[in-house]
């Protein structure tokens, strides 16, 4: 049986007149791609930011391998070191080069030292096709392209877990199958990744299990076929109709 | 910030090496160099009767003289809250000033002239009622005026009036007799009243804590006036003053641009004048630039506690206290900020007047940079600092790499204005006399009392600086835009 990675128990979220997530439990295991769908509100975003803990969680625990990261104790810095993210609105940096976005995090938290880093940055563009573009600034980029370095910078932190929030969803249309094709690459050398997306499609092709929320709770966990193709619950089955 | 504080370290170390004890005892005298014969600058020293005086009965006594400028308003109070030993610029003894310092004996009767246009009508002082009359900004003249004429126009200088008088700004100058005798001597458009509006004493001021050195220097002043040594000075200090003035009035000329050189030649050539500009610049681009370090000190402090705060929740005591001093120092002017750390804050202390003002300046600035970065900061899409933590960044290596640097460029424009006001502001040193490049003009005006080339030169020298500053911050502006 593989390590599990991220233990979540009885997670609760609340905002003010909204309990956003409801008592949330679950285990992710190295190596899964885990999509998690369902529709606008029914908290999949919110779950997936407590879990590198962008959004502080009111109640329950979160443990990242051996260590409860809820826990005030917690260094929580050096935890999200080892867990990337992809971002929606791909949130590069827009003041340094595309090299510098991806050496800057691993130089600064001292995970690389700054020839390791230039080198693991080089390595990475080459492979995504973007070695040319490595002096140019982001906003000289596609989207599709920066999406893809988005998630080079996120690689190149060497995480054990990639968290992406709507990957797709800031994309034109042509650019997605660039961004979705880098995805199913990682998938396949093993990465962990954690996907909140609405490409039921792109669910369906790679990921290894599915998580439907719906009002801040785990509607239905299991194997693609068994949530998107042959759901059970006809809430489920109603939103997939809709959405395939 | 560490090289900020290495910094202002050096320069405290720098400025204080300049005050160092001396080993005879020290007396420091104020004045208002303003105001001849008594008082006025020559060749870029304090001379005049009462410096003369002063430094004749220290010499006696065994103190070393120290003679520093001021405006006349502040003298008193110099000497009332210590930070000077004695007050010596021409100041009549009044019942109001007597509550405040204690005064030697007299050692000159003073008469207050009226100083009108040739073409005025008015012929003696009961014809002052219904006129507007200039004085010098607390004088005697100034009192007395107020007191028994009607509400003076007041001038921060004598030379000021004078000009304001020449130019049909006013109706009459009241002041003291000697330098309106020398004022009337240079101006051929301009006359005296035959009688004097009324008879003063002038003596010097010391602390009323300060009972020792009132006694000994009594004793000195009316050994002097006895000897006659006392009226000889005067004689001397009148004579010279007189003949300055006669050589001052011989640079006039008949036709327009022969007047233009002459009056050039007076005000920037003639006994090396414009090195009292170049020295007011030098002290001016000192106290900007030091300044401007401070303000964005401060500044980049305040608004990124400012923001943690608000962004965080964190850091709420450190956020009050940052608001208060914004409310404060936005809340009021930057020439009260000044004299409130020249005469409170740093009241008991001898220090640089230079250093004082960039204390005042960079504290000033700061709250406005402070203002505009925290803007620039808010301007920052969340998902930057996100992006930034979910990396592992901490929150203050997100700030500092990615925030901070996004939020600088955006409010370039803003800052660079801000630094232009700045520029002009330090304009006001001048309150606490230090020799910046406005008061730098108002010296030459004193002395050759035009009040034309001296202002212009002064205004040039202003717009210059901020067109190179504008166009270096043009440049940055551009060189970061590349980066994008």
């Amino acid at each position: 049986m593989s390590e599990v990675v991220f233990k979540v128990r009885d997670l609760v979220k609340e905002y003010p007149g909204l309990t956003a997530l409801d008592h949330v439990s679950v285990d992710i295991k190295r190596g899964e791609v885990v999509f998690v769908v369902g529709p606008s509100g029914s908290g999949k975003s919110t779950f997936l930011r407590c879990l590198n803990l962008l959004e502080t969680p009111s109640g329950g625990q979160i443990f990242f391998k051996e260590d409860e990261i809820t826990s005030d104790k917690m260094n929580v810095n050096t935890f999200r070191q080892q867990v990337g993210m992809v971002f929606q609105h791909f949130n590069l940096f827009p003041n340094m080069t595309i090299r510098k976005n991806i050496t800057m995090a691993p130089v600064t938290t001292k995970r690389s030292s700054a020839a390791e880093a230039g080198e693991t940055a080089d390595k990475l563009l080459r492979r995504i096709g973007l070695y040319e573009k490595r002096d140019a600034y982001p906003g000289q980029l596609s989207g599709g392209q920066k999406q893809r370095i988005a998630i080079v910078r996120a690689l190149a932190m060497n995480p054990d877990v990639l968290l992406f929030d709507e990957p797709t969803s800031a994309l034109d249309p042509e650019m997605v199958g660039e961004v979705l094709t880098l995805m199913k690459e990682l998938a396949n050398d093993g990465m962990t990744m954690i996907v909140v997306t609405h490409e039921i499609g792109f669910a369906l092709e790679i990921a290894d299990r599915v998580i439907f929320m719906d009002h801040g709770r785990i509607a239905a966990d299991g194997t693609p076929d068994e949530v998107i193709k042959n759901p059970e619950n006809p809430r489920i089955k109603e939103f997939f109709s809709k959405v395939l | 910030m560490k090289y900020l504080n290495l910094l202002l370290l050096a320069l405290v170390i720098l400025f204080s090496g300049g005050c160092k004890e001396e080993k005879k005892p020290h007396l420091l005298m104020v004045t208002n160099a303003t105001f001849p014969p008594y008082e006025y600058v020559e060749k870029q020293e304090i001379v005049g009767i009462d410096p003369e005086i002063v430094r004749i009965v220290a010499e006696r006594l065994g103190y070393v003289l120290e003679i520093k400028d001021m405006n006349f308003d502040s003298v008193i109070a110099a000497v009332q809250t210590g930070k000077a030993h004695i007050a010596a610029s021409g100041i009549t003894v009044t019942e109001e000033r007597k509550k405040q310092v204690n005064f030697t004996v007299p050692y000159v009767i003073a008469e207050q002239l009226v100083i009108v246009r040739k073409d005025s009508k008015i012929q003696n002082c009961s014809e002052l009622k219904n006129v507007s009359i200039g004085v010098q900004h607390g004088t005697t003249g100034d009192t007395y005026v107020t007191r028994n004429i009607r509400e003076p126009e007041r001038f921060s200088n004598a030379p000021l009036a004078v000009a304001a008088l020449n130019a049909g700004k006013i109706d009459a100058v009241v002041i003291d007799a000697e330098p309106a005798k020398v004022f009337v001597k240079q101006r051929p458009q301009l006359r005296l009243l035959p009688e004097a509006l009324t008879y003063e004493e002038y003596a010097f001021a010391i602390s009323k804590n300060n009972k020792v050195l009132l006694k000994k220097f009594n004793a000195e002043l009316l050994k002097m006036k006895k000897s006659g040594e006392l009226e000889r000075i005067i004689r001397h200090f009148k004579d010279a003053t007189s003949a300055g003035a006669d050589a001052n009035a011989a640079y006039v000329s008949d036709t327009f641009w022969g007047q233009v050189k002459s009056s050039f030649t007076l005000n920037f050539i003639k006994d090396r004048r414009y090195i009292y500009l170049v020295d007011g610049l030098l002290n001016t681009l000192l106290i900007t630039f030091f300044s401007l370090l401070i303000g964005i000190g401060i500044g980049f402090t305040v608004a990124i506690i400012r923001s943690t705060a608000d962004q965080t929740g964190k850091l709420q005591f450190l956020n009050l206290l940052c608001k208060v001093y914004l409310t404060i120092i936005r809340g009021t002017p930057v020439v009260v900020q000044l004299l409130i750390i020249y005469f409170v804050v740093f009241g008991a202390v001898d220090i640089d007047k230079v250093l004082v003002a960039i204390i005042a300046f960079g504290i000033n600035s700061g709250a406005y940079v402070a203002e505009i970065i925290r803007g620039g900061i808010m301007s920052i899409d969340k998902g930057q600092m996100e992006a930034g933590r979910s990396l592992g960044l901490s929150y203050i290596q997100s700030m500092r790499l990615i925030i901070v640097p996004q939020a600088f460029k955006n409010v370039l424009p803003a800052l660079g204005n801000e630094f232009i006001v700045l520029l002009k502001e330090t304009s006001v040193a001048g309150y606490i006399a230090l020799h910046d490049l406005t008061k730098g003009g108002d010296i030459i005006r004193s002395q050759t009392y035009d009040a034309f080339f001296p202002l212009i030169a002064v205004a040039v020298i202003y717009l210059a600086l901020v067109m190179m500053l504008s166009s270096l911050l043009g440049m940055l502006e551009k060189r970061l835009k590349r980066n994008e």
